[in-house]
């Protein structure tokens, strides 16, 4: 027995599968548009979200005719956190960030936080 | 190089003015962010203008540094420190620029080249390095941003929702777009999006990463980082008091929540990115929101005021203490220019517009016109010679013969004023025919004087006093050339080639 793993598709991707499951067969020239319309998306934005989708098996490009090779059933949106983290860590050397950005969160500080606001608006 | 000195005394001057504004910032704690914002302009301007007006108010008058008449400039560290024997930095507390003075190289009579030199050299270079690193790390951090926000998906206008960001901003230059993370509730809406239209309406995405580049060009300073910093806050904090003042006291609560969740329950996305606007500064900015007040029209105004005043008193450089308007003829000493002198001291006779300087300041004898300056400075031993046309005989004859006399006082200062120079030379071609249009020159040796003086005349050239000290002897040494003929055939050659 075969246990399909459902595809994790990040927001964006998962919004654009979703153009093309209500509207398959589509042709891409009028995806381009409809992307543009719906995501705000530049022309080649769609083209390189389709390529990847595709190399990924989700969805095909058949001579300028796309449509779904994954039901939309089978499809999930990632948790999109983690990946979040490791894309974003060291974008600039760790104590500039401390310095510019102020100090991240501790658990003790949130709840004490958490405590004044709601003293604040009682 | 003579950029970086140019950036290094922005940035002394900048110093003084960040902590001026630190202080008013902090009597103005009460009053709106806005204030606290506008504040950090003072240091902007001095950060990226080199010359300033003069005023009798300005603050920086307690830090009086080498104002340059006429030029505007705040010099702290002068221009030509790598010519100078004696480096002087003037950092405005005496104590540290005692401490910097004393450890700068002096110069060397035998090297070459001045070891203050090769210190603004490698400073110059360690800069320039540091500024294109920086450079290279904003720019990849910005490219590395619009990346990750090129799939957000259109939300509204010019609102975009991404999952790859977990904090609002606003991105871009000609046409900005607000980024908002996924997954924003309608109400949490409304605030993140006043607060960053607010940055869009006040020019907040151009203003923040000019600043960063300037911050970047003066990397060296913490100062500048520390400015940085704190204009971020308060600019994000005027935000937040707009976001109060539009939606109503009662919001202060949930926007404070908003706030707290985004920098909690999302803990990617660190706004590290200085293009970009993050939330930032949490904690303060909660505490900020949730004590503040409209204010007061008393409060309004005398911000302003201070504000003002602070501008004013932070931009503009304080008067020379020692007013330059002198007329040149007050300032000559038996016929010298002193102040052109001392201006024109140089360590090298090969500067040929401080040798000409010097040479235009000296008193020159009546009957003789200037006609140009040669200067030897391929090999030991250097030389300078003058080359004179003779219009009139009577002042610079005696007993119907040319006399060096008049150009032994010249001579011994430009000897004292040029450090490396070795012998001067008097040229003076005969136009009145009286001499049958002969060249006679006159040969002044270092070493000659030195025999005449006993002593090197170098240290005469320290400053005004001296520099006057050394004319008053000149001028009480008697070239009496029939009691003493020796002397005299001993300081000059005098050749008469037939011309």
């Amino acid at each position: 027995m075969i246990i399909i793993e459902p595809y994790k598709l990040f927001d964006a991707e998962y919004k654009f599968a979703c153009l093309i499951w209500d509207n398959e067969p589509i042709n891409s020239t009028d995806l381009v548009k409809l992307s543009q319309a719906k995501l705000g998306w530049k022309k080649s934005t769609t083209y390189t979200v389709l390529r990847k989708l595709c190399e990924r098996g989700i969805l095909s490009n058949d001579e300028a005719t796309v449509t779904a090779i994954v039901k939309k059933t089978d499809a999930q949106k990632y948790e999109s956190q983690t990946v979040v983290e490791k894309a974003f860590s060291g974008s600039l050397p760790q104590f500039l960030t401390a310095f510019l950005g102020g100090k991240k969160l501790s658990e003790d500080e949130a709840e004490e936080l958490k405590r004044i606001i709601e003293e604040a608006t009682k | 190089m003579n950029l970086f000195l140019i950036i290094l005394n922005m940035s002394i001057t900048a110093s003084y003015v960040t902590l001026a504004v630190i202080m008013v910032r902090f009597l103005l704690r009460r009053a709106p962010k806005i204030f606290s914002y506008i504040l950090w302009s003072a240091v902007l301007i001095r950060l990226v203008i080199p010359v300033s007006f003069t005023t009798n108010f300005s603050l920086l008058r307690f830090v009086q540094p080498h104002v340059q008449a006429g030029t505007g400039l705040m010099e702290f560290v002068p221009r030509d420190i790598g010519m100078l024997k004696y480096p002087i930095v003037e950092v405005g507390v005496s104590k540290i620029s005692h401490l910097i003075n004393s450890s700068l190289p002096g110069a060397t009579t035998i090297a070459s080249v001045n070891p203050m030199q090769i210190i603004l050299w490698l400073g110059s270079i360690i800069w320039i390095t540091g500024v294109a690193i920086l450079l290279c790390y904003s720019i990849i951090s910005y490219l590395k941003i619009l990346t990750k926000v090129r799939t957000a998906t259109l939300v509204k206008n010019h609102v975009y929702e991404t999952d790859q960001i977990s904090t609002p901003f606003v991105c871009g230059f000609l046409k900005p777009k607000i980024y908002i993370p996924t997954g924003i509730s309608e109400h949490e809406l409304s605030y993140i999006l006043l607060h960053e239209q607010t940055h869009i309406l006040r020019r907040d995405y151009l203003i923040k990463p000019f600043a960063f580049m300037i911050v970047i060009l003066h990397w060296f300073n913490p100062m500048m980082w520390l400015s940085y910093s704190l204009m971020s806050k308060d600019m994000e904090m005027s935000c937040d008091e707009r976001v109060v003042n539009k939606m109503g006291d009662q919001i202060k609560g949930s926007y404070s929540t908003t706030l707290l969740s985004l920098s909690v329950s999302r803990n990617g996305l660190r706004s590290g990115s200085p293009l970009a606007f993050g939330e930032s500064h949490v904690k303060e900015r909660i505490k900020n929101i949730l004590s503040y007040r409209q204010p007061s029209s008393w409060m309004v105004t005398s911000s302003m005021l201070v504000i003002a005043a602070l501008i004013v008193g932070c931009t503009s450089n304080p008067t020379p203490l020692q007013p330059s308007l002198q007329q040149p003829s007050q300032s000559t000493y038996a016929g010298y220019n002193i102040d052109k002198l001392m201006k024109n001291k140089t360590l090298y006779v090969g500067n040929h517009v401080k040798v000409g300087g010097l040479f235009s300041g000296m008193a020159i004898p009546v009957g003789l016109e200037a006609n140009g300056l040669a200067l030897q400075t391929n090999a030991v031993p250097y030389g300078a010679t003058i080359n004179y046309i003779m219009t009139d005989s009577t002042d610079v004859s005696k007993e119907g013969a040319i006399s060096g006399e008049s150009f032994y006082r010249n001579s011994i200062l430009l000897l004292s004023l040029i450090d490396n120079v070795d012998s001067i030379t008097y040229s003076i071609a005969d136009n009145t025919g009286q001499y049958d249009g002969a060249t006679y020159s006159f040969t002044f040796t270092r070493e000659q004087v030195y025999k005449l003086l006993g002593e090197d005349v170098r240290h005469y050239a320290a400053d005004e006093t001296t520099l006057r000290k050394l004319i008053d002897r000149l001028d009480s040494l008697t070239f009496n050339e029939t009691s003493n003929t020796t002397s005299y055939t001993n300081l000059s050659e005098i050749h008469l080639q037939n011309g």
